[in-house]
């Protein structure tokens, strides 16, 4: 049925030796159709003529000491082609990588015929006559009658220091709550909040200096609130990138922290079905999880693919040694559903989501009066412990969390120019929160918070334009354009808010055979209109924060306060590659962020922390000056990354206690007793640390890792420190496979251990409590797979702070009130299944 | 642009109207008033006043200033956020047992206060459905000296067993208002003075 096409035409190999070519001898620029040798094949013409004969090369002698740099790309495109063989005569030389590179050492002098395959592709067969120097390789695909866009190359290595968790690594967080999944990375720890569930933090930023991009889509919800966990259902991941560093030119230019990328699995186009399921139990919180995926295209359809998934999870309150966590039950749902069609170059998907959670909030919380938080925090155990129970009933105070996303998105490739991509998304994020009231009367959330947000991206990303054989340029462009509508109900706390919003980028990479070069720009207008109830704007005005004539309306219902921000940003990053494994990189960036709305007006009483909030209506944006060095190790049995990185943040935007005129604290009287003044204030902030990671194996069945992650953080107008910078983190674990046992393959156990610093550069009056002590977790897990009516079933035993031992975190919220969870054990059971009866792997 | 704009406030007037925030006006207070009568002459009163709520201007408080004698003093505690302004003191009687006031600082002695003397002497006057003291009615022995008096209005939630018992005024006179479970709703400060 496939009639194959041929096109073969070999674009030459100019080689940069001693007797040099003329470097236009390879017309690498000029179009393909036009370049395309005058004996090339029509479209239907008979399959291509066998590989040429080439010799044997010659035997080593010393003279054989040429490198060779070659470089295999689709003769239309200019994509890199990875994983292509390259022989000469019988002899297999190389494997091209993911960026269709391949090096050739001692080569001899002399004619070498070289013949590069790969199945989809014609066979490319190229003679050399030098022993040093690069050569291109072009290779025309096979076509067929239903064309298949071409895959394409893996996006370029970043810049920045990145962890990719896939696979196994993946499934080993299963069941667990999203942020948890990220924490495996060095450098990403967790703030929990009381509910139990937390958000990631990356070198130490977190909330809003954090991009979390769910299928290409930057998610928007309240993600300023300490206790606001991100909605997403970590089960709709195939894979999950945390980039750690500003990422503000690609993702936007608020993202001066770094940027999770969670990515759902490819689309199925092979006729067929596949899929995976999982069900995990857990023991702490006597609960569980149910998730599933089914991807499946038709051949009556060609070039249509369907996936649908859902997951719902349920657990208990969970227990610490001593007491259990009352309330903090929890049940969520996660469904999704995609359509993907295909058709000549276009790709088209639509895809909706929603992840919704109701969440219980620990009995043991006590933030309504300062003196009653201060008195709790110092009992060695919340009050009234003895009567926590762990059941899965969830009362106030509890949360409900609701977050939808529709998105479209089309791609279109254009052979000699590109590809472009216009994505259009639209996100509802509904959150209420349930307080403790005094009047049983009283229904309804005390806090609800209503986002909507409009997103529209369009990037053209322009095929590689060859500069040489040793150089090329890839790069992208995009606009984007938003708007959000936010509505606030509820006890005084936030203003509503609309605002549209738009931003321009282009990011160029030089590609040489083992160099990189990067730079990126990007601008972004924001224009924001608050509309502020008159009561909470003569409140802030009385507060000396906002001048009376500063908004628009004074004397209306509502006031409507206008802010504009202009923000750039700028990378420049380079990679090199030393040897075959060692690589190092390093990027310096400028990117800025917007306040948010509750940074510029909250007047009240904060909603995490006794303490009387005071914002700033008038704050700039704040600018992070980035630079990170980053050095790798990728060889057979060793794998290492480590990295350093300092950020200085201008007008860094800090909620933290006022000082007064006399250097002391300010405390204001509420209703509720005299609190601590916080306020919002644009100081001057330094961000430095390391982190990393080694694996190696001594033997192929013994794997070791080890992490470190560093973060330091200062307040350099004061010298105070930064509240919620998590302290000192070393992991170090322990992996042996044994033999397979019969149908039984693939088995592996690890333990591993965690030891957590005590943070001992704090501020006293930012974080009430001194710093908990060090504590030690210890983990394990064994897992195994089988085969199991031809489909692969894995089968999992996990356990977690397996010694039961006590202990508060630094950055959990619940380390005012009560302890973290004790041990904790999941049982996980993975089915994936196919049509086709390959089992999948990973 | 103006499409979007369109689009968007489309959907904020689809989206008002369920979010409402009126049920939630009875969870704010704003003041505490204290009516202290004497027979035969006319009653003293003293406000806790933060009429735009936390933030904003800061609240004003009135002294007590009494001469000596036997008085009784009620609590009573308001909303003025609200338009027209809300007592709350009926929602507290409602659910008197849930609910506790209590009168600590250096001028009161009493079954909360660890204060052995000061100028004024409150004993409870009103009891809930449990035959446990309320605290909204108490009566007060005024007698020449000053200090300050703290009224708190705690909420002991109804759980098993209950916050709220037979001992839970000793427990705060022998520990302070931490020894006891629930939260608290309003704790102000005033300056007596008995002449």
């Amino acid at each position: 049925m496939t009639r194959v096409v041929v096109v073969l035409f070999f674009l030459v190999a100019a080689t940069r030796s001693a007797r040099a070519q003329p470097s236009d001898a390879g017309v690498p620029d000029a179009p393909p159709a036009d370049a395309a040798p005058a004996d090339a094949a029509p479209a239907d013409a008979p399959p291509p003529p066998p590989p040429l004969p080439v010799p044997t090369p010659a035997t080593p002698s010393p003279a054989c000491d040429g490198t060779l740099d070659g470089h295999v790309v689709d003769a239309v495109t200019h994509d890199a082609i990875a994983a292509a063989t390259v022989t000469v005569g019988s002899e297999l030389l190389a494997q091209t990588d993911d960026h269709g590179r391949f090096t050739l050492t001692r080569v001899c002098p002399g004619e070498l015929v070289f013949v590069v395959e790969r199945a989809d592709y014609n066979p490319a067969t190229q003679a050399i006559q030098a022993a040093h120097g690069a050569i291109e390789i072009e290779m025309t695909s096979l076509a067929s009658e239903t064309i298949e866009i071409r895959e394409k190359a893996p996006a370029p290595t970043e810049m920045r220091s990145t962890a990719e968790i896939s696979g196994a690594r993946l499934e080993r967080t299963r069941g667990k709550g999203f942020s948890t999944a990220l924490a495996d990375v060095p450098g990403v720890s967790e703030l929990r909040s009381a509910t139990g569930v937390a958000k990631p933090i990356i070198r130490g930023q977190f909330g809003r200096r954090l991009l979390i991009l769910v299928d290409g889509i930057r998610h928007r919800s309240q993600e300023w609130g300490l206790d606001h966990a991100p909605e997403i259902d970590p089960f709709i991941a195939d894979k999950i990138q945390v980039v750690r560093g500003a990422g503000g030119v690609r993702y936007g230019s608020d993202a001066i922290g770094g940027v999770v990328l969670v990515e759902p699995p490819p689309l199925r186009w092979q006729p067929g079905y596949s899929g995976e399921a999982h069900l995990i139990g857990s023991s702490n919180g006597r609960g569980g999880t149910f998730a599933g995926r089914l991807q499946a295209a038709s051949d009556r359809a060609p070039g249509l693919s369907t996936q649908i998934e859902g997951s719902v999870k349920r657990l208990a309150a969970a227990e610490t040694p001593t007491y259990a966590l009352d309330n903090t039950g929890l049940f969520d749902v996660g469904v999704s559903a995609t359509v993907g069609y295909r058709r000549n170059n276009a790709e088209y998907k639509i895809s909706y989501r929603r992840y919704q959670a109701r969440l219980g909030v620990c009995a043991c919380l006590r933030i309504h009066n300062i003196d009653d938080f201060l008195a709790q925090a110092e009992l060695g155990e919340p009050l009234g412990a003895d009567a926590f129970t762990s059941d899965f009933e969830i009362d106030r105070p509890y949360q409900t969390v609701a977050h939808d996303t529709a998105l479209v998105r089309g791609q279109w490739d254009r052979d000699h120019l590109g590809t472009v991509t216009a994505t259009y998304s639209f996100q509802h994020d509904l959150r209420r929160e349930y307080d403790v009231v005094r009047n049983a009367a009283t229904a309804g959330a005390q806090f609800n918070f209503r986002l909507m947000s409009h997103e529209l991206e369009a990037v053209f990303e322009h095929n590689p334009i060859h500069l040489s054989e040793h150089w090329h340029l890839r790069g992208a462009a995009g606009v984007v354009g938003g708007a959000q509508i936010h509505h606030y109900s509820g006890l005084q706390l936030v203003p509503d808010f609309t605002s549209i919003g738009g931003g321009v980028y282009v990011t160029e990479r030089l590609i040489g055979h083992s160099t990189d070069v990067e730079l990126g720009l990007r601008y972004d207008l924001l224009a924001r209109d608050a509309s502020l109830e008159r009561i909470d704007f003569l409140r802030l005005v009385r507060s000396g924060q906002l001048a009376a004539g500063a908004c628009t309306d004074p004397g209306a219902d509502q006031v409507t306060c206008a802010s504009r921000f202009h923000t750039f940003a700028g990378s420049l990053g380079a990679k090199q590659q030393i040897g075959g494994a060692w690589s190092i990189k390093g990027e310096l960036s400028v990117a800025s962020r917007a306040p948010n709305t509750d940074e510029q007006y909250i007047n009240g009483a904060a909603p995490t922390f006794p303490v009387l909030g005071l914002g700033k209506p008038d704050l700039d944006p704040e600018t992070t000056y980035s630079s990170s060095a980053t050095v790798a190790y990728d060889g057979q049995r060793l794998k290492l990354e480590a990295s350093a990185y300092a950020n200085a943040i201008d007008d860094y935007i800090y909620f933290g206690p006022a000082i007064g005129a006399d250097g002391m604290p300010i405390f204001d009287v509420l209703i509720r007793g005299t609190f601590p003044r916080f306020s919002t204030k644009a100081v001057d902030a330094l961000f430095y640390g390391a982190d990393g990671g080694i694996e190696v194996a001594p033997i192929p069945a013994l794997e070791l890792g080890a992490q470190a992650s560093l973060v330091r953080a200062k307040n350099a107008d004061d010298g105070s420190y930064l509240a919620f910078v998590p302290s000192d983190h070393y992991r170090g674990s322990i992996t042996y496979h044994p033999p397979d046992l019969g149908p039984v393959r693939k088995s592996f156990v690890t333990v591993s251990g965690t030891y957590a610093t005590r943070q001992k550069r704090f501020d006293l009056a930012a974080d009430f409590i001194a710093p908990p002590p060090a504590y030690f977790l210890l983990g394990a897990e064994l897992g195994t797979e089988t085969t199991i009516a031809d489909q692969t079933v894995r089968f999992a035993l996990q356990g977690a702070n397996l010694t039961n031992a006590r202990y508060r975190d630094y950055t959990s919220l619940m380390r005012y009130f009560a302890d973290e969870p004790g041990w904790q054990l999941w049982l996980r059971m993975s089915v994936f299944f196919d049509s086709t009866s390959h089992p999948k792997g990973t | 642009m103006r499409g979007t704009l369109m689009l968007s406030a489309l959907i904020t007037i689809a989206a008002c109207g369920e979010d409402g925030g009126s049920t939630n006006s009875q969870e704010v207070i704003t003041t505490v008033t204290l009516t202290f009568t004497k027979a035969g002459s006319t009653p003293v009163t003293a406000e806790f006043d933060d009429p735009d709520g936390d933030g904003g201007d800061p609240p004003t408080v009135q002294p007590v200033e009494l001469s000596a004698g036997m008085y009784t003093m009620t609590v009573g505690f308001e909303n003025r956020l609200s338009s027209p302004s809300e007592s709350i003191t009926p929602e507290v009687m409602d659910e008197s047992d849930v609910h506790l006031v209590l009168f600590t600082g250096t001028a009161v002695v009493g079954p909360a206060s660890p204060t052995t003397s000061g100028p004024l002497t409150q004993s409870y006057g009103d009891m809930d459905a449990n035959g446990l003291p309320v605290g909204l009615t108490n009566t007060v022995v005024a007698a020449a000296g000053t200090g300050t008096l703290t009224v708190t209005l705690r909420h002991l939630p109804p759980e098993e067993p209950p916050v709220k018992a037979t001992d839970t005024l000793s427990l705060a006179k022998e520990g302070g208002l931490d020894a006891i479970g629930g939260s608290t709703d309003a704790t102000v400060d005033f300056m007596v003075t008995v002449r």
